[in-house]
């Protein structure tokens, strides 16, 4: 074998053994993959920290005006609760008499967001909690505007959060005013799709979409986003729409993460 | 030895640039700056450096990301090795605008890879790709292509690679 083939040869090699790897999926990896994390997590913090400050300053009016809102809201929500209280009470005694199962309690963990992963293929951010806060895969993640994505991956300190405009990601949902039932997909848009509703369906432009008690992981009633547009399905004889995410995935900077 | 480091270095360094910069920039401004490395050290250092570049870049690029582990490193090896054959018909000797032509094509090669190797594990939505990640990543990649270039090459001289 001349020198050249040998070389081809080589060189043809350093190809194919990543190449097999892709297909064998080894999790040997994993580990790996997270140090790497760890290690370019704090210069990257330390390098946005200027940027999201400045942020924060040229967003300033918008940030007191949503300040001034929540904290009407909140006095609305504190009266209704205290008005409500006594009907809360009763339900548990109801619920006592009946034996029922009492419902799902969450808590739920803050974590801070370190960057989103730099490839235009996903929608990724990695956050600064990891297995050792108790987080787990398929976890939800919300903030105070609606749901934000699921844990794709754990680490021992950090995780990655598959964000709902991802083409992988998909909920169970349905239309609020009309409590028809669909799924909620990502799309490489940076939008999501609601998709398999009845071609018959009452949905219109405006319309709230929240998550559905089908779901298997995600809390009942979560807000997802808004529909924007409707379009018939060119597969199946149903109705699609954008679905305009309710959370500014841009823009995040800390997130819940909910733990059953 | 002291080539390899130096470029691992400068490849993370690189690489911290890319993932600031997919923070800050809005939508489309989203240049592939790894790439580019890749394409550089192939340009000025032959396919060896280049290959043991884009393995560093791919496996920094897959620790980050939530598609299949290998995924970024088997792409940037093919374009590492689609450059040496790309630049034998258009690299002329003090030319950038022949560079800028390389980078343009391969970033054209380095989508179609992503995309046909995406398209073994998931479903992917070609016309969604193609409008909003393949064109804007190529467009931008090219356009930053010459400020990186000048870059690099700084860095090079510096650090006497």
């Amino acid at each position: 074998m001349s020198k050249n083939h040998k070389k081809f040869l080589a060189y043809l090699i350093v190809l194919i053994i990543p190449f097999i790897f892709l297909f064998l999926r080894p999790k040997i990896f994993t580990p790996l993959k997270f140090q790497i994390v760890q290690g370019t997590s704090l210069p990257v913090r330390i390098l946005l920290f200027p940027f999201r400050e400045i942020r924060k300053m040229l967003t300033y009016h918008r940030t007191y005006e949503d300040y001034r809102r929540l904290k009407q809201e909140v006095a609305i929500l504190t009266n209704r609760i205290t008005g409500q209280e006594e009907l809360l009470r009763e339900n548990e005694r109801l619920r006592d008499i009946l034996d029922l199962k009492k419902g799902v309690v969450f808590s739920s963990v803050t974590a801070n967001v370190i960057g989103r992963d730099p490839s235009n293929w996903n929608a990724v951010i990695i956050v600064d909690k990891g297995e050792a806060d108790g987080i787990s895969t398929d976890m939800p993640v919300v903030n105070t505007y609606g749901v934000v994505g699921k844990v794709a991956e754990a680490g021992p300190k950090t995780s990655k959060i598959l964000l709902l405009s991802d083409p992988g990601f998909s909920v169970a949902a349905l239309n609020q005013r009309t409590r028809e039932g669909g799924v909620v997909t990502g799309t490489l848009q940076g939008v999501c799709r609601l998709r398999y509703l009845p071609p018959d369906s009452k949905v219109e432009v405006g319309d709230l979409v929240v998550t559905s008690k089908l779901s298997s992981s995600f809390p009942e009633g979560l807000l997802l986003g808004r529909v924007i547009k409707l379009e018939a399905s060119q597969s199946s004889p149903t109705i699609e729409c954008l679905v305009q995410p309710a959370v500014a995935l841009s823009q995040l900077e800390e997130v819940l993460i909910i733990q059953k | 030895m002291y080539r390899l480091t130096a470029i691992a270095i400068l490849t993370v360094v690189f690489f911290i640039v890319e993932f600031v910069l997919f923070n800050i920039l809005p939508g489309w401004l989203k240049p592939d700056i790894l790439l580019i490395i890749v394409v550089f050290f192939n340009l000025y250092l032959g396919i060896r450096y280049s290959l043991a570049t884009a393995f560093w870049a791919g496996l920094l690029k897959d620790s980050l990301s939530l598609q299949v582990f290998g995924l970024n490193i088997v792409a940037f090896l093919f374009c590492a090795y689609m450059t040496t054959f790309v630049k034998r018909y258009l690299n002329y000797i003090g030319s950038p605008s022949s560079r800028i032509l390389i980078i343009f094509l391969v970033s054209v090669i380095n989508v179609v890879a992503h995309y046909l190797l995406i398209s073994i594990f998931s479903n992917v939505n070609f016309y969604q790709a193609a409008i909003h990640v393949m064109l804007p990543e190529i467009v931008m990649t090219t356009l930053a292509a010459g400020y990186v270039f000048q870059i690099l090459r700084k860095c090079v001289r510096y650090f006497h690679i």
